[in-house]
């Protein structure tokens, strides 16, 4: 977890043959109204914890050689990215399923929260 | 002592980021939420989407005691990413 602009450098795998990234951007409005940005507040230990455990879940059921995940906190201006999520595997399969279900998981159980939206 | 966590709207709901509250007082789920809706009364609208964890694990039990020196923080419902 970083309070920084997120970077992840591309570092292949000499087995991967499949690698996802996905980037959760922050959107320039809410609910219709245009926003400065968004404050991101988090329970670091847990949430660092929490994503351990939920890549080590998935990979049971779609084994993965890698995956690595930034998120940003404090404030995140609209158009940036808050997320970056790569996961490197031995085929594409395996590689959007965990980024998919991984995301689904982290918007459920890591304890992440947009604690304020900064108005235009 | 056990360290209680607020976050996100249990931190509005309270005006505070943690407390402190001696393990007699608060010795389990139960305790711990009625002591706190008494408290601190804007906590009672979130009580039920709000999760506790126990030293960063969620807590699944329905009335979990906590032991000396634990920190429980109070997580309402997460919107990362």
């Amino acid at each position: 977890m970083v309070s920084r602009v997120l970077d992840l450098p591309e570092i292949l795998s000499v087995d991967a043959g499949g690698i996802v990234r996905f980037t959760g951007v922050v959107r320039k409005e809410e609910n219709g109204q245009p926003i400065k940005g968004l404050e991101y507040e988090a329970y670091q230990p847990m949430a660092e914890r929490q994503m351990r455990r939920i890549l080590e879940e998935l990979a049971c059921e779609h084994p993965i050689y890698a995956a690595t995940i930034l998120h940003r906190i404090g404030f995140v201006p609209a158009g940036e990215a808050s997320i970056i999520i790569e996961v490197q595997a031995k085929h594409r399969q395996e590689a959007f399923a965990v980024t998919e279900k991984f995301m689904n998981r982290l918007k459920q159980d890591v304890p992440i929260w947009k604690s304020r939206i900064r108005w235009k | 002592m056990i360290r209680i966590l607020f976050f996100s709207e249990a931190r509005n709901a309270t005006g505070l980021s943690e407390i402190s509250l001696a393990l007699e007082e608060v010795p389990d789920v139960r305790s711990l939420w009625q002591y706190l809706i008494a408290r601190y009364p804007k906590l009672l609208e979130l009580h039920t989407k709000t999760r506790l964890a126990r030293n960063s694990e969620f807590i699944s039990k329905e009335n979990e005691k906590f032991s000396d020196g634990e920190e429980i923080a109070l997580i309402p419902p997460v919107s990362g990413g």
